[in-house]
């Protein structure tokens, strides 16, 4: 009995001092905030913070606690320091909403990564790509180098060491426009939460709820940084977040809203493994009334008090809403669009209004498929000041300080355009290129040919003045029709041309192989 | 005149013209069929010369040897698809993944094998075979345009003796005109009205092609029915059959 108690504790003792230790933190935050048109923003944020003390610099952690052992595998097994994926389903309304409680907004699916140094970073980032796909059950996999770009200035990370900053990661950015957005997306997603859909905030995710909405948009950030030079300590953090604009003006006409109403779910407490779960809520309007009361409006609501139900409503003692008649303009907004007509050429415009007092610095990030042949020399900038609406004059080297560009090769890699733009204050900027439309094969059509090819968002980046972070803002995606063949002709085509080619050939066969003789002529009888 | 006084300057400039497109490289047979048979071999080491000495200033100002790939690769292979004039785009938009390396070599393997039986059976008019040789290119170039047509037709009235013996001349005539008039029409039907679909273009193509084909058929027809008719004088007027 001695001995054994002496080899358990020695067996328990060598394994604390090999293994890593960690520490687990999960927080959990509901933001419910009214909007100026009478819609409910609800954004949902579970946040999972380890904190791993290495011995050995870059020895793998084995224990998951309330870390997700997939979304840590995945990190580990193809060299992620950084990723974020993002589903979104529905436009932002820059104008009317101001800026998203998360950055990404741009339809479809959105992923990019920092991933480490390696001459294998491309296959890691194709396998990186059809693992989120299965795990996901979203076509991610398609995400291929067609698709793919590298861009200089935005998307940076957000690592604190600045050695993995300059020399060791690269960055991975592709989207998807056409990709929709559906409960089987929900689904996996939930399960990565630490108590699924059964306690906490996530008891509201339901789906049939969510997604009859105006914009919805479900993300994934997961990072694993060093948060020390020599990489001894280091940070895991995953943070989910789920962002839906939800109207209830639609049902009722009036823009009340109850938790039970909009989410058909009550909150029955926090989850027991979350250190933090609140509700907050932001109330901009002074005529709402906020029921259940709240004794510190900026604490909110906290769950960990509430032992059987949570109902939150707010009420107007309004008979019917009325729209607003002036939208809320942000300081940035941006609009891109198609212009031309035909279906061999066009022209890609931009139009980004900028509503500061001072001039501010962008980054305009683009990235076309190849089947638009863009044509760099016919970009064109046009400022508009916004008071006047008199065009000024300015130089293209006043506007555009800096350009990366990669032209496209065909069937291979999209053509990416970034430029560091200083927009003069309250002004309108344009910019304009063309481009020729390719004709693809019968096969690289989709199904759908005469639906078009979606186009993904451009990416502003910006530093607002007064905030201390960068913010993004995303156009809406364009659909491009290009010209199509008769998908009915293979074989006719294949036959006409053919019988074109066989005439000459036979022709010219037949004379030059081939003498010739008179035809005798026959002598009548009589 | 430049051909009969100049032979090298001859050489070179059609050097040029096979570096800049590819398939004119294929007339320097019947140019050298048109000197004596001593200067062939200098006429031979004049082209290949050029041609090195063009593909090293290339190599020189490019860097590399990638542009062979985006180049000659791009006429060979076929990379990109935008309609013309001729009949490769259609077909190779619309045909299967499988089968198109086989084909891409049948229509360029055909594009080049004219030469041989050309340069044989007439080996002693070597100025109709240039003729023939372009109006080939004009119609079974992986990218032609009008203008091969304009130089084809350019050097036709060189053989106007041929013009008597003609079958088809009013129904080729016609078929141009026709072409010429609803290619654009149709063209713009397609890809700016929205009302036409890619049929009408290619069928309009088809029709020009088909114009091109019978004009060559005829021309040689007529060459050789010309040549039997001056070696057996008692044919004239006659119906011929060939056996």
């Amino acid at each position: 009995m001695y001995t054994s108690f002496i080899i358990l504790s020695i067996v328990l003792f060598v394994n604390n001092n090999l293994s890593v230790w960690a520490k687990e933190q999960f927080n959990e935050d509901l933001t419910l905030r009214s909007l100026s048109d009478g819609k409910l923003l609800a954004h949902f944020n579970f946040t999972t913070h380890v904190d791993v003390i290495n011995p050995v610099p870059g020895a793998s952690l084995h224990h998951y606690g309330l870390f997700p052992k997939v979304i840590g595998q995945v990190l580990q097994e193809y060299q992620v320091r950084e990723m974020h994926l993002t589903f979104t389903q529905g436009r932002w309304k820059y104008d009317e909403w101001g800026y998203p409680p998360e950055q990404s907004t741009g339809t479809g699916v959105e992923l990019w990564a920092w991933m480490e140094n390696s001459t294998r970073v491309d296959n890691q980032w194709k396998s990186l790509t059809n693992t989120l796909s299965g795990l996901f059950c979203a076509s991610l996999n398609f995400i291929d180098e067609t698709i793919t770009t590298e861009p200089t200035l935005s998307f940076q990370s957000s690592s604190s060491s600045s050695f993995e900053k300059n020399n060791n990661i690269l960055l991975r950015y592709g989207s998807l426009p056409h990709e929709s957005v559906c409960t089987e997306n929900l689904t996996p997603w939930i399960k990565l939460l630490p108590c699924k859909a059964k306690s906490g905030i996530a008891e509201l995710l339901n789906a049939h709820k969510i997604y009859n909405s105006n914009f919805h948009s479900m993300s994934i950030h997961a990072k694993s940084i060093c948060a020390n030079d020599d990489c001894t300590r280091r940070i895991m953090e995953l943070k989910q977040t789920e962002t839906s604009v939800l109207d209830p003006v639609r049902e009722t006409s009036r823009r009340d809203w109850s938790l039970k109403e909009v989410f058909d779910r009550v909150l029955h407490g926090a989850c027991p493994v979350a250190d933090n779960s609140r509700v907050h809520i932001i109330q901009d309007d002074s005529n709402a009334k906020l029921s259940p009361e709240l004794n510190n409006p900026l604490k909110g609501y906290d769950l960990k008090e509430v032992h059987d139900e949570l109902d939150i409503r707010m009420t107007w003692s309004e008979n019917s809403f009325h729209y607003p008649l002036e939208p809320a303009y942000p300081i940035i907004s941006a609009n891109r669009y198609f212009t031309g007509y035909g279906q061999e050429r066009g022209g890609l415009e931009i139009t980004i209004h900028n509503r500061n007092d001072k001039a501010l610095p962008v980054i305009y990030y683009d990235s076309i498929p190849w089947y638009l042949k863009l044509y760099l020399h016919t970009l064109q900038v046009i400022v508009i000041d916004e008071k006047t609406g008199q065009q000024q004059l300015k130089e293209k080297g006043d506007i555009i300080r800096d350009m990366y560009y990669q032209p496209a090769i065909d069937r291979s890699r999209p053509t990416m355009l970034e430029c560091q733009l200083l927009l003069p204050a309250k002004s309108i900027v344009t910019l304009s290129l063309d481009f020729d439309k390719v004709f693809l094969k019968y096969t690289e059509h989709r199904p759908d040919a005469n639906r078009g090819f979606d186009i993904g968002s451009a990416v502003l980046t910006a530093q607002l003045p007064n905030e201390n972070h960068t913010i993004r803002v995303y156009t809406d995606t364009l659909l491009v029709s290009l010209p199509t063949p008769d998908f009915s002709m293979p074989y006719n085509v294949i036959t006409l041309t053919c019988t074109v080619i066989a005439l000459f050939f036979g022709s010219v066969f037949n004379l030059l192989t081939r003498s010739f003789q008179i035809i005798k002529e026959e002598k009548e009888v009589k | 005149m430049i051909i009969t006084d100049r032979p090298s300057m001859a050489m070179i400039w059609i050097a040029l013209a096979g570096y800049l497109g590819l398939y004119p490289a294929m007339l320097v047979v019947p140019l050298i069929l048109m000197q004596p048979s001593s200067k062939s071999f200098g006429m031979i080491t004049t082209f290949a010369l050029s041609i090195v000495g063009l593909l090293g200033i290339s190599r020189w100002l490019v860097g590399s040897w990638d542009f062979i790939a985006a180049t000659y690769g791009v006429i060979l292979f076929l990379s990109d698809l935008t309609p013309n004039t001729g009949m490769f785009w259609y077909f190779f938009i619309e045909i299967f993944d499988q089968f198109r390396s086989f084909f891409m070599v049948v229509f360029q393997f055909h594009a080049f094998i004219f030469v041989a039986p050309l340069c044989i059976k007439l080996r002693h008019q070597p100025l109709f075979v240039i003729t023939v040789l372009c109006g080939i290119m004009s119609v079974f170039k992986s990218y032609p345009a009008v203008g091969d047509a304009a130089l084809f037709l350019g050097l036709l009235p060189l053989h106007d003796e041929l013009f008597e013996y003609f079958r088809y001349g009013f129904l080729i005539t016609n078929i141009y005109l026709y072409s010429s008039v609803l290619a654009p029409i149709f063209w713009h039907l397609w890809l700016y009205a929205g009302s036409g679909n890619a049929n009408f273009f290619y069928a309009i193509t088809l029709v020009y092609n088909l114009g091109s084909v019978l004009l060559l058929i005829d021309m040689i027809f007529s060459v050789l029915r010309r040549d039997y008719d001056i070696e057996n004088p008692n044919a004239i007027g006659k119906h011929v059959v060939q056996k």
